[in-house]
């Protein structure tokens, strides 16, 4: 595959920085010659067309540029992230081929070691990425409903967007390594000829310093991290002026949060960006800064209330589950949405759909009104089996100091009561100051923690 | 106290959690007699839903004991359990009793 557009085409770009990692900038003449040392090492190992690489790893120079080089060899790459759970690269194992595993460790040191015994039959999907010539992405899903489902992406298909010239842009690494949010702005920042800021950690302070340090003007972000900048107040303390554009996605954004961003920082512009594993991120526009409608720039229908999308940039399918693309190609996302003329407003997974003696539920709309409590800091809301309604409404609440959990989940009803119907307010109100449980970053509804005061 | 004593408190602290959530006047009385559910009863199916979920939330902070008090086998008895609040504090006595034993959560 051609990867010019990733590396720096424009001669005014080479001696830029590609990525700022331990407050080094790397350019992107550094990552030609890198990405050359990677064809040299693989060319040792006589590396096929076609090969799956494991790349266990986290943002770095060097793994920008042996994702370019895998890229470009028209390999499959497996990228995981490095420090994830243990049973990760037994999964891609199971479903792929192997040919060889590489690891590069917190010094951006490499090892490359030889793929699993005995490999999996080759899947029919990998055959057809192969006969194609094109190089190939294998991505776990966050698993959050059961075993990881494994992606396989045709490469072109996918990062053919980012084909367009655009103009460059400075971003941290905020989202997953592993994942396709964090795989996208890796590829949307190389595109542009832009930055990438590799930060040691996520916390609001560190991200908010580094957006002032190192002039970063998109912060590609969740609405988790934008809630704790909020209530730390990390963005007071520096200055975002530089700031530009907030896009968030992947988790619901509760109205209240957003309202408070928007007053927060009034100079910059928020976007609610949507994309998945299995179709990649799409250009959207939201209705306006403080709305949580948007427009798809993609083909796509509403199904029974289900999104459904049409797309060149689509997955090949899935190595291990059932497909969910419709006959004719569509693929069925699994949000129910709401529509507005061109706008679109998601409500909510639908598996994670309440059913309340027939009415239904919708966990993020009763999340968003909990949160309208300024003491709440996280919150998830689940359905539990009820021999006479089918479901009830249970909600699991963080707050920051130890409270009187009675008088915290009281509270908790009294205000879902006066905001919401009756049978979506929550019967159970569970308090903690523990943390909320997430699977590789994204939230998780089932899990009861087993320290939590009930009220 | 006695372990029924407690029971009856954390159904009136239940009830005083579901009494917040009625219209004004429709607050329940802490009286045995007091009709919960079925003819002539007080409350809706989301509020008996209510009343239950408080009440087994209380019996697993007060006796560390998990229990579901809607099930299948207490709706379909002849004499429902759940038809006033006297019915109620013997049936989650006799679910307690069961599920921890005296020895242990007395």
């Amino acid at each position: 595959m051609d990867t010019g557009f990733l590396t720096g085409t424009r001669a005014e770009n080479r001696a830029g920085d590609f990525m700022v990692w331990r407050d080094v900038g790397y350019s992107y003449r550094w990552l030609m010659a890198a990405i050359e040392d990677w064809h040299t090492r693989f060319d040792r190992l006589s590396l096929p067309a076609g090969a799956v690489v494991m790349v266990e790893s986290d943002y770095s120079p060097s793994t920008a540029a042996l994702l370019i080089a895998l890229l470009q060899r028209n390999a499959i790459a497996a990228p995981l992230n490095r420090g994830g759970p243990a049973s990760m690269p037994a999964e891609i194992a199971a479903v792929a081929p192997v040919a060889c595993h590489v690891a590069l460790d917190g010094d951006d040191h490499w090892t490359i070691s030889p793929g699993t015994v005995p490999q999996p039959p080759v899947h029919p999907l990998i055959d057809r990425l192969r006969s194609s010539g094109h190089p190939g992405l294998l991505l776990l899903t966050s698993g959050s409903s059961g075993r990881p489902k494994a992606v396989l992406h045709d490469a072109d298909a996918l990062l053919a967007r980012f084909r367009q010239p655009r103009a460059p842009m400075r971003m941290p690494a905020m989202l997953v390594f592993e994942h396709l949010g964090g795989l996208n702005t890796l590829f949307h920042t190389l595109a542009t000829g832009g930055t990438l800021c590799v930060l040691p950690d996520h916390r609001p302070d560190t991200v908010c310093a580094a957006i002032a340090r190192h002039r970063v003007e998109v912060l590609p972000t969740s609405p988790t991290f934008l809630q704790l900048m909020l209530l730390t107040g990390a963005h007071e303390r520096h200055d975002l002026s530089p700031l530009r554009l907030i896009t968030y996605g992947s988790e619901a954004m509760p109205q209240a949060t957003l309202d408070r961003l928007s007053a927060a920082l009034p100079g910059t512009r928020l976007k609610q960006t949507y994309g998945s594993i299995e179709v990649g991120a799409f250009a959207s526009r939201s209705q306006a800064r403080d709305s949580l409608w948007l427009a798809l720039d993609v083909e796509h229908r509403v199904v029974d209330g289900v999104l459904q999308l049409r797309t060149s940039a689509a997955m090949l399918g899935y190595l291990n589950a059932p497909s969910p693309f419709t006959a004719d190609g569509w693929f069925v996302t699994g949000d129910l949405v709401e529509c507005d003329g061109a706008y679109l407003r998601i409500l909510g997974r639908t598996s994670d759909l309440i059913s309340v003696g027939g009415e239904k539920v919708f966990p993020q709309e009763v999340e968003a009104v909990v949160q309208e409590l300024e003491w709440v800091r996280d919150v998830r809301v689940h359905g539990e089996p009820n021999a006479l309604m089918g479901a009830v409404v249970c909600a699991r609440v963080r707050v920051d100091a130890p409270a009187d959990a009675r008088w915290a989940a009281a509270e908790v009803k009294r205000h879902c009561r006066a905001r919401l119907p009756r049978h979506q307010v929550p019967v159970k109100v569970f308090v903690g100051t523990t943390g909320l449980p997430t699977v590789r970053g994204k939230k998780l509804r089932y899990v009861r923690s087993t320290q939590e005061a009930g009220g | 106290m006695t372990r029924e004593a407690i029971i009856l408190r954390l159904v009136h602290e239940a009830i005083d959690v579901v009494n917040e959530g009625l219209p004004p006047g429709a607050a329940l009385e802490k009286a045995p007699e007091v009709t919960l559910f079925g003819v002539d009863g007080r409350l809706d199916s989301l509020g008996l839903v209510e009343l239950l979920a408080e009440t087994e939330v209380r019996l697993e902070e007060e006796f560390s004991v998990s229990v579901s008090l809607v099930n299948d086998k207490a709706l379909s008895q002849r004499n429902s359990p759940f038809r006033s609040v006297g019915s109620l504090v013997t049936y989650v006595t006799d679910v307690v009793a069961t599920e921890a034993p005296v020895s242990e959560a007395g």
